[in-house]
Order: structure tokens, then C-alpha cells, then sequence
């Protein structure tokens, strides 16, 4: 019944597929839509593939016989597929493969927007920066315990060694008083690997000034070239829009003013551009499963500059020509944020200051938040404490391993110059 | 680089290794100077693979250390030979997977041999790796990782163990035999929660038994979720408990909504990796069974 509104084909990428019986690649089409995703061949024109987005385990980017850069998707049954010579480039790809495929799990099945609960606080925020912090921690407290199990083996190994130097001890005391010597007598050779690794960065990230959010969507966002995609997300303010990376760095803001054109190339593909004189336009170019929501909105705010292109036209057009018959389309889903956005939009100029006053009045932090806070703190600290402990043990440790090397290097020494005389 | 000349230089060594070979066969068998013969050839061969290293040519740089690793181990030099196994199946892993997972088999049933657990336990991870991305043969790699497990825990190298498990649990989740993810993140979370370093990431072990369960019975998922709160009191407050909770309260109601709602929230302050998005997805799919979500599959 919708399902013609949502299984909109996203996009398609030149590409091959492996085919795993006949051993060779075969030339084609990726073909994503919202929903599912298929391959075309150039040749017949068949869909040789075809699976639900849901049915995927795992996207990965590989390499196939160590040169050619794929991407692999591995399907429900362990299925592997393979797609090669992806054009543009392969992580223009698989990024936005991710995007929709995580889009399934996240987002709301009616497109119901929540423009207010999409909206982080400050206190989510810094719940957000702790957990990230937390969970590096502990993977730095693993690895931590494996190379402390790692320096508990060399300590043993060592040990053994200076066993079988005894060993060696005694048979050169033996040899040493008859003179013949029949074979040949391998030194022992020392396995040491200890390999440290270094701390974990920390991602730093940067809290955004608050004022009036509308609407913010996570995005596949690539810059001019689409050789650079990333994922992250476009915040559409009052006053502008952001584009974020996913560590909430802000990689630029257009003002409302400076938006020269918004060009809407699908449904779900829009670039937006500020012209210079004399100096590179800066574009960036977005994929967003969500944003049939935004474009509503983005048609708003800056009606003048927005450009539907031929797909989106076309879509659009049947999108408004028969509302009824969609019964809950996208489109219609997307006309309440319209709805609250041209609310707001007669007043601009005071409504700016009537958020800010609304977002004054409510307690930076909620108790909530705190609550957490204080948690993770209180974890937090409780992980330093221990690391602290076991780097102390591990230092100990270090310590007898080095005079059990030396005291062992010396006695080699020592062999090797009595088995030189031997000889 | 002049590849084909080290190329031809390697073949040249080949064929005089072969003839020093026949030669200690045919004159001087069991003598001292036989021995010498054989070593010899067996340095040649080494000689000849580096060649063939260089040149690229790594099916028969695979071969030449594998005849390598036979003489050693007719010197009875075992341990010389089974570092050749490996530079065997280093070298084959880049052409013929399954004449590198041959050779690697024959290495570590050196080192068993030798009491050598640590290294074998080592080579089995490098042959599941190959079972992994070269072959996609699960099922292979799983029981490598798990005979791994099993020599590293011999061994008394819990987190190398440990590690070995995870990857199986993980692999048997999206196999959808969830009873053996389950037994292995319990087993591990269990483990791991009276260590001081690894308490604080045993709540992510209970967070995907919790789920595994959650997938087969959402009854069993509220009991297993008792239990892991009983037996580890730190879980209730960790943000994956409030989640499970959430989730479970949801799926009850057949309330997609929330559940969608639940799970962003989450999503939003750590990211969800894919193996947690398979798996939420798996439960997702199960709220909507008979609603208007598997419509639109057509």
C-alpha cells in the first residue's frame, strides 16, 4: 500500500559482482533503495541480487585478492557478496549503504518527526562525551590485562630459560675436561615479544551553541569531489544550517543569508551552495534516508533558492497529486514539521529570542542526566584507581624481567666463550 | 627492480638443491657427509623462497620453505622446521588459502608436539582468519577459534582465550544459534566480573546474552536479565540494562514505536556497531511480524 512511497530507489553505483560459482566478475549496477538492495547486470539486465536491507549481518570494506578495494556485504545465512570497482570510490558506498541500513533500526516506522526530541541537551551531551570516554577506558584496561598476562608468560619463560642455561652449565663442565667435541651445538634462542600499545585517543568533541534547532538528521555528507563521504549530521537552525562529522566537530555553518542555492537531486540527495568571487564555491552534497523530512522544511525556509531536479520533481509531483491514496506517505508525514515551521516563520525576528528564553528557563542539566553523570563518573574513577594498581604490578614485574635478562646474557656470554675454546 | 632476474636466480637454486638432494641419496647415505648434503639443500631452498618472496611469486616461495621444513625435519631440527611451515603458509596465504592452512596445520602439530601451546594456539587464530575472509566457511573458523580457546585457556592466558570465545559467540549469533552465543557470553561475562580490569566490560558480555536470549523468548530474556542483575550488581545501573529493560517493555506492548524510540536514545550517546544492529534488527522484525513492516517487503 505505501509500499511505492518508500522503496524509492536512493541511488546507483557502476560496479561488479563476483560470482562465486563461475569465478569471475560480471559488470553492472548496485541499486540501493530504501528498503532493499539489488544488482543489475549490464548485459541481460537482470537482477542477479536481490536482498532486503534487513537481511544484511554485516558491511565491510575489503580488499579482494589484496588489490582491488571491494565492498562486501554479508548476508543473513552467511551469504557473501562482493562488489568491486565501485564508482565514484568504494566509501561513497558503503557509507551510505550503512546509513540507510542503520536508518532501518533508528528510525520511526511513519516518519513521524520529533524535532524536539531529536534535539540533544547539554546534559545528553556529556553523557555522550563520558560513555565515549568510559568505553575507551575499558578497552584500554583490557589491553592493559592482556599485557600484563603477556609479561606473567615472559617472566615463566624466562625462568625456564635459566633452567636450561644450568643445564647447558653442567654439560660444558663435562665436555670441558675430555677434548672431543662431535657435534654441533645450537644456542638457545630467546622468543621476547613485548609489545605495548600506545594509549587511546581520546575523540574530542565540541558542544554546539544552542538556538533554535528545528530538525537534526544524521547524513552521509560528502564535500565538492564525492571522494570525500562521511558520515555525520545536518542541523537545520533558525538562523542557518550546521553540518557536523559523527564526532560533533562542526565542519561548517551557512548562514540563512549565505545559501546560495539548495539543490534537491532525489528524494534523498540535496547539495547546497555558497558562491564565492574569485574563490572555490563551498558545496556539500548529503544523503539522509531521513531527508524527505528536511526537505519540506529546507523548502521553507529558503524558497526562493531551493531547486527541485527532475527525479525529486517528479516525485514531488506525485506525491501531491494524490495524498489520499498514499494514506501516511512520506511527504505527508513531513508536512507537520512544515506546519510548526511556518508557525514560527512570520516572526523570526522575535522568535529567536523566544527560544533562547525558553531554553534559559530550562535547568541545564536535568536530574536525570546528573544522575548518569555521576555514575559513569563514579566509574570512571573506579577504572583509573585499578589501572593504576596493575601498571604498578606490571612495573614490578618489568623490573625482574630485566635483571633476569641480563643475568641471562651474561651467562650466554660466558657459554659462548668456553664453547669457542671447546672447539 | 629486477624481478625476473631474482626469479631465474631462485629456479637456478632450486634445481641445485634438488641435485645436492639426490647426490647425498645416491653416495653418501648415513654418513656424517650425507647430513651436510642435506643441509645444505635445506639452506638453498630457503634461499630460493626469499628469491621468490622478492620476485612475488608466492605459490613458489610456498613450496620451496615447505621442502625446506621437510629436510629440517628429517634433520630432526623440529623447531627449524616448523618456523618453515609458517614462512609456508605465510607465503601461500597471498595465492592458495588451503595450501596455507595445510602448511599452518603442519606447524602446529610440531608445536603440540613440542608442548608449544602459546604458538599453536597463535597459528589456529591465523588459519580461522584465513576460514574467515578468504574461504567464508564459518562453521571452519569457529571451530579453529574454538580449539584456540582451548589451548590459550591449557595455557592459562585467559584474555587471549577470551578473545578467541568472543568471536565465536559472535559468529554463532549471526549463525542463529543463539543457545551457544549465549553460553559463551555468560561464561565469559562470568569470568571476567571478579577481575578488577575486566569488571567494567563484563556488563557488555551480559548485555548480548541478554540479547541473544531476548531473540528466543522474551520470557527467557526477562529471566536471564534477573539472574545477571542478581549475580552482578553493578549491571543495573549500566545504561545496556535501562536499554533491555526498555526494549522488553516495548516489545510486551508490540510497541514499535517506543521500542525505535528506546533504541536511538541509546544510539545517540555511543553508536551502535553492526553486530548490535543485526540483532536489534532480528527483534525489531519480531514486533512487527503482523504489522504493516513486513508489508512493504513485497
Amino acid at each position: 500500500r505505501n509500499q511505492m512511497s518508500r522503496d524509492f530507489c536512493v541511488h546507483t553505483w557502476p560496479c561488479s559482482y563476483y560470482l562465486e560459482l563461475e569465478k569471475r566478475w560480471v559488470p553492472g549496477k548496485l541499486w540501493l533503495t530504501s528498503l532493499s538492495l539489488k544488482f543489475l547486470t549490464d548485459k541481460t539486465g537482470d537482477f542477479l541480487v536481490s536482498f532486503s536491507l534487513a537481511d544484511i549481518i554485516e558491511i565491510k570494506k575489503e580488499a579482494s585478492h589484496f588489490i582491488f578495494s571491494s565492498v562486501t556485504i554479508l548476508e543473513k545465512g552467511h551469504v557473501k557478496h562482493w562488489f568491486s570497482s565501485l564508482q565514484p570510490n568504494r566509501n561513497v558506498v558503503f557509507h551510505i549503504i550503512e546509513h540507510f541500513w542503520r536508518e532501518l533500526l533508528l528510525s520511526q516506522p511513519g516518519g513521524a518527526v520529533e524535532a524536539s526530541s531529536s534535539r540533544m541537551t547539554k546534559g545528553k551531551e556529556l553523557t555522550g562525551l563520558m560513555a565515549c570516554s568510559q568505553k575507551r577506558l575499558e578497552d584500554a584496561a583490557r589491553v592493559l590485562h592482556y599485557q600484563g598476562e603477556q609479561l606473567d608468560s615472559i617472566t615463566s619463560s624466562l625462568d625456564n630459560m635459566e633452567s636450561d642455561l644450568d643445564v647447558a652449565d653442567r654439560l660444558l663442565k663435562e665436555l670441558e675436561s675430555p677434548s672431543w667435541w662431535p657435534f654441533s651445538f645450537k644456542l638457545w634462542k630467546m622468543p621476547s615479544d613485548t609489545n605495548s600499545r600506545g594509549g587511546s585517543s581520546m575523540a574530542s568533541t565540541k558542544a554546539l551553541g544552542k538556538e533554535g534547532i528545528v530538525i537534526r538528521i544524521p547524513a552521509v555528507i560528502s564535500q565538492g569531489t564525492e571522494s570525500h563521504v562521511k558520515p555525520g549530521r545536518l542541523t537545520i537552525l533558525v538562523s542557518g544550517l550546521e553540518i557536523h562529522d559523527s564526532n560533533s566537530l562542526l565542519l561548517h555553518r551557512f548562514e540563512r543569508e549565505d545559501v546560495d542555492d539548495i539543490k534537491v537531486h532525489t528524494h534523498y540527495e540535496v547539495s547546497i551552495r555558497q558562491r564565492f568571487i574569485g574563490k572555490p564555491d563551498i558545496t556539500f552534497r548529503l544523503i539522509s534516508a531521513k531527508m524527505p523530512e528536511v526537505v519540506p522544511i529546507l523548502e521553507m525556509q529558503f524558497s526562493k533558492k531551493i531547486e527541485f531536479l527532475e527525479d525529486a520533481l517528479m516525485l514531488r509531483s506525485t506525491g501531491t497529486s494524490s495524498p489520499a491514496a498514499k494514506g501516511y506517505s512520506v511527504w505527508q508525514a513531513a508536512s507537520r514539521p512544515v506546519d510548526c515551521a511556518r508557525h514560527r516563520e512570520p516572526s523570526s525576528g522575535n522568535q529567536e529570542g523566544r527560544l533562547l528564553q525558553l531554553q534559559m528557563s530550562e535547568p541545564l542539566i536535568s536530574e536525570e542526566d546528573t544522575q548518569e553523570l555521576r555514575q559513569i563518573l563514579g566509574k570512571l574513577k573506579g577504572l583509573a584507581l585499578d589501572a593504576e594498581a596493575e601498571l604498578e604490578r606490571q612495573d614490578e614485574a618489568l623490573d625482574g624481567i630485566a635483571t633476569a635478562v641480563d643475568r641471562a646474557t651474561l651467562t650466554i656470554d660466558k657459554h659462548n666463550r668456553r664453547v669457542k675454546k671447546l672447539t | 627492480m629486477d624481478n625476473a632476474g631474482k626469479e631465474r636466480e631462485a629456479v637456478q637454486l632450486m634445481a641445485d638443491a634438488e641435485k645436492r638432494l639426490k647426490a647425498s641419496h645416491s653416495f653418501l647415505r648415513g654418513l656424517f657427509g650425507g647430513n651436510t648434503r642435506i643441509e645444505e639443500a635445506c639452506e638453498m631452498y630457503t634461499r630460493a623462497a626469499n628469491m621468490f618472496k622478492m620476485a612475488k611469486n608466492w605459490s613458489a616461495a610456498g613450496n620451496a620453505f615447505c621442502q625446506a621444513a621437510k629436510l629440517h625435519m628429517q634433520l630432526q631440527s623440529k623447531h627449524d622446521s616448523a618456523t618453515s611451515f609458517v614462512d609456508a603458509g605465510n607465503a601461500y596465504k597471498k595465492a592458495d588459502p588451503h595450501e596455507a592452512i595445510n602448511c599452518l596445520n603442519a606447524a602446529i602439530d610440531i608445536y603440540t608436539d613440542m608442548g608449544r601451546f602459546t604458538i599453536a594456539a597463535k597459528h589456529h587464530i591465523t588459519i580461522a582468519e584465513i576460514y574467515e575472509t578468504e574461504l567464508v566457511d564459518i562453521e571452519k573458523a569457529i571451530a579453529h577459534y574454538e580449539q584456540s580457546a582451548d589451548y590459550y585457556k591449557g595455557e592459562e592466558s585467559n584474555s587471549s582465550a577470551n578473545k578467541c570465545l568472543l568471536k565465536v559467540a559472535a559468529y554463532a549469533a549471526q549463525l542463529e544459534q543463539y543457545q551457544k552465543a549465549i553460553e559463551i557470553y555468560e561464561q565469559v561475562g562470568a569470568n571476567t566480573m571478579d577481575n578488577p580490569l575486566l569488571k567494567y566490560s563484563a556488563k557488555d558480555y551480559f548485555f548480548k546474552a541478554a540479547l541473544c536470549h531476548f531473540i528466543v523468548d522474551e520470557l527467557n530474556a526477562k529471566l536471564a536479565l534477573e539472574k545477571y542483575e542478581e549475580m552482578f550488581p553493578a549491571f543495573t545501573d549500566s545504561r545496556e540494562c535501562k536499554l533491555l529493560k526498555k526494549l522488553l517493555e516495548a516489545h510486551e506492548e508490540q510497541n514499535s514505536e517506543a521500542y525505535t524510540e528506546a533504541v536511538k536514545e541509546f544510539d545517540s550517546i555511543s553508536r551502535l556497531d553492526q553486530w548490535l544492529t543485526t540483532m536489534l534488527l532480528r527483534i525489531k522484525k519480531s514486533i512487527q511480524g503482523d504489522g504493516e513492516g513486513d508489508g512493504d517487503l513485497k
